[in-house]
């Protein structure tokens, strides 16, 4: 650890994976396409498997050259095949230190260990990747150990911490999640995607007798299609969950919430608690009914490979239950007893907003016959309905730490984060907001290095003053 | 918000605006053109041209004058012990507070146009939002830049 050392083995193997995922295209093009049939000369057909030969050659070099150790505070990789590199990361600047097991990891018993950096976004990161166990944790242990003599407390020898409260997700809770995910719509296309792909394979003629065919169906069948397509995208996002979501334990320690999930690929991620800046309450349509929600957590520094985005603190939860177990786990945020709504003069322009869209429809009118006019009242009346919901769901709170705020897109979505974690806040007031006495409110947070914002619009205009001079210091 | 915000922006800032103005209204100027190109060329009535030549003209007066007037008249800002305050827009008005120990680097910038005139625009960096006062004096604008940056300075907390 103190000396420049290499990785396990494996990271040969894997460097080689991927450079064969990198070079995947070309290699199938070079195979079934490249050369013809017409060709005698050896090694025309040999140069794929010779390339092949190269990149793991390529991967085996790059093993040997990528060494990583500690010296004085710093932690030092250098790697590199043609152009050497070196990155030294001083202890200090070291956020988060996570792990994540692949399939192959798992075998060897090896771990990635991925090191983020403080400044998010495109800051400097490292990852390891792959190592033992043992040597992960000792390399965890005196980066974190370095960082506790900043603090003035004494440091404790490092003796292995238990965790203060552990919350496992049940099997039951696990079916739930995936079952009620809503990936659905993120699926959908990806059918729709697959199916078009299909088109390069079918040939021309088959659309036709396929179309002469159907169309002596009647509609059954094809309603019955589209909910078998429909069924296929709801059953991949189900899977999606299980296999991200297995086996997930919250571990909260002192200092620290440590999440560990994952079926195939195990992932252990890290949230410092000094860094986190808020957390999300989302509701989806399918599991509002139910009383059930998940908790994101936003946090200011890498969160480990879902450093990008919010990470889920919490994949599915009874509504009744998120104070009693917030309360472990987070003490400081506690969903309110009551929040402020939205004043009765705003639901018009809730509904407004939702309608307006709807004008794209009007060239319709020219096309229908006006016997199916009433067809456009059912989607128009949606959008109304759903103006009322947002106008109905947009509530907000403050007490003396903390900034509640919850509005909805889609889902339902309630922010509370701490006065302190506000990087601004805004109010604003439009022209037409103006005349009925209306203002929006909007602040943003830090998140994964970059900022989010939040926004209420539509607030009675002197209770928006009222948060603004909460929020004020002078 | 027991008082406004009150310090406005350089007077000259709206013949920056203005300039600006008259360059993004060229567009229109050119569409008029080949409006009129369109009916001498093709069997297109001439009321298309007068159309488009009142169109662009109204557009061109709004772009030039009307929208820097208003921007200029509700521009504030005001540079306070713990935070700053600023208050901006056109249709939809802003009033923002940014906290001094939210503010993570403040920098002055001038275009060419800008440091023709003498003005400099303020840039204040929050970890998550970046926030600008167009157009002080360089004078001001460097005052404004050094105070926050001390006051930000004084207080530092965890992000």
């Amino acid at each position: 650890m103190y000396k420049p050392t290499r990785l396990h083995p494996l990271a040969a193997g894997l460097s080689f994976l991927k450079l064969l995922k990198e070079w995947f295209i070309p290699l199938i093009i070079f195979f079934f396409i490249g050369p013809g049939n017409e060709t005698d000369m050896f090694w025309v057909k040999f140069a794929p498997f010779l390339f092949i030969g190269l990149l793991a050659v390529y991967g085996l070099i790059q093993w040997f050259r990528f060494t990583y150790h500690i010296e004085g505070d710093e932690l030092k990789i250098e790697h590199g095949v043609f152009v050497r590199k070196k990155r030294y990361i001083p202890q200090k600047r070291i956020q988060s230190i996570d792990y994540t097991q692949g399939i192959f990891h798992r075998f060897f018993k090896v771990v990635k260990v991925n090191i983020e950096t403080a400044g998010g976004g495109m800051g400097a990161e490292a990852s390891l990747a792959a190592i033992r166990k043992m040597d992960a944790d000792q390399l965890s242990e005196v980066l974190r150990d370095n960082k506790r003599t900043e603090s003035p407390e004494e440091s404790t020898p490092s003796t292995i911490e238990s965790p203060l409260y552990t919350y496992t997700l049940s099997m039951k809770d696990l079916l739930i999640a995936a079952s009620t995910s809503g990936g659905i719509g993120v699926m959908l296309p990806l059918v729709g995607t697959f199916a078009s792909q299909l088109d390069s394979i079918i040939p021309e003629d088959f659309y036709v007798i396929a179309f002469n065919w159907l169309s002596g169906f009647s509609w059954v069948i094809i309603a019955a299609l589209a909910f078998i397509s429909v069924f296929v995208a709801w059953f991949a996002s189900f899977m999606g969950v299980i296999l991200k979501y297995a086996n997930f334990q919250l571990k909260r320690y002192d200092d620290r919430i440590v999440i560990t999930r994952g079926l195939l690929e195990k992932r252990e991620l890290t949230f410092p608690l000094h860094r986190v800046q808020g957390i999300r309450i989302v509701e989806n349509v399918l599991r509002q009914p139910f009383g059930y929600a998940t908790v994101h957590v936003e946090s200011a520094g890498g969160a480990g490979p879902e450093a990008g985005m919010s990470a889920m603190l919490l994949p599915i939860i009874k509504r009744k239950h998120l104070n009693r177990e917030l309360h472990k786990i987070m003490s400081g945020y506690q969903l309110p007893d009551q929040m402020n709504t939205l004043p009765r003069r705003s639901m018009k322009r809730y509904i407004l907003r939702g309608v307006l869209p709807s004008v794209l429809l009007l060239p319709l009118l020219w096309w229908l016959p006006s016997s199916l006019w009433v067809l456009l009242i059912v989607p128009i009346a949606t959008l109304a309905l759903w103006g009322v919901l947002r106008y109905k769901d947009g509530k907000w709170f403050v007490n003396d730490k903390a900034f509640y705020i919850q509005s909805r897109g889609l889902s339902r979505s309630l922010l509370i984060t701490e006065k302190r974690r506000m990087q601004d806040f805004e109010v604003t007031e439009s022209f037409f907001q103006k005349r009925h006495q209306l203002t929006s409110l909007k602040t943003s947070i830090l998140s994964a290095g970059v900022g989010k914002a939040f926004r209420l619009m539509d607030v009675d205009r002197d209770e928006g003053k009222d948060v603004f001079n909460w929020y004020t210091r002078e | 918000m027991r008082y406004e915000p009150s310090n406005q922006i350089a007077k000259r800032a709206l013949t920056v605006w203005r300039l600006n103005g008259i360059f993004n209204s060229l567009i229109f100027l050119l569409a008029s053109i080949g409006s009129v190109v369109l009916v001498v060329l093709t069997e297109v009535p001439f009321w298309v041209s007068v159309i488009a030549i009142i169109l662009s003209v109204i557009v061109s007066y709004i772009m030039i004058q009307v929208v820097p007037k208003i921007r200029y008249r509700v521009w504030r800002y005001e540079v306070r012990e713990y935070e700053i305050e600023l208050k901006y827009g056109l249709f939809i008005i802003r009033r923002v507070l940014i906290p001094m120990i939210r503010v993570q680097h403040v920098d002055t910038k001038q275009g060419p146009l800008l440091r023709h005139y003498d003005l400099s625009s303020v840039t204040i960096s929050t970890a998550a939002t970046v926030h600008e006062i167009p157009a002080l004096d360089n004078e001001t604008a460097d005052q404004v830049r050094d105070y926050i940056s001390q006051m930000a300075r004084v207080t530092e907390e965890d992000v």
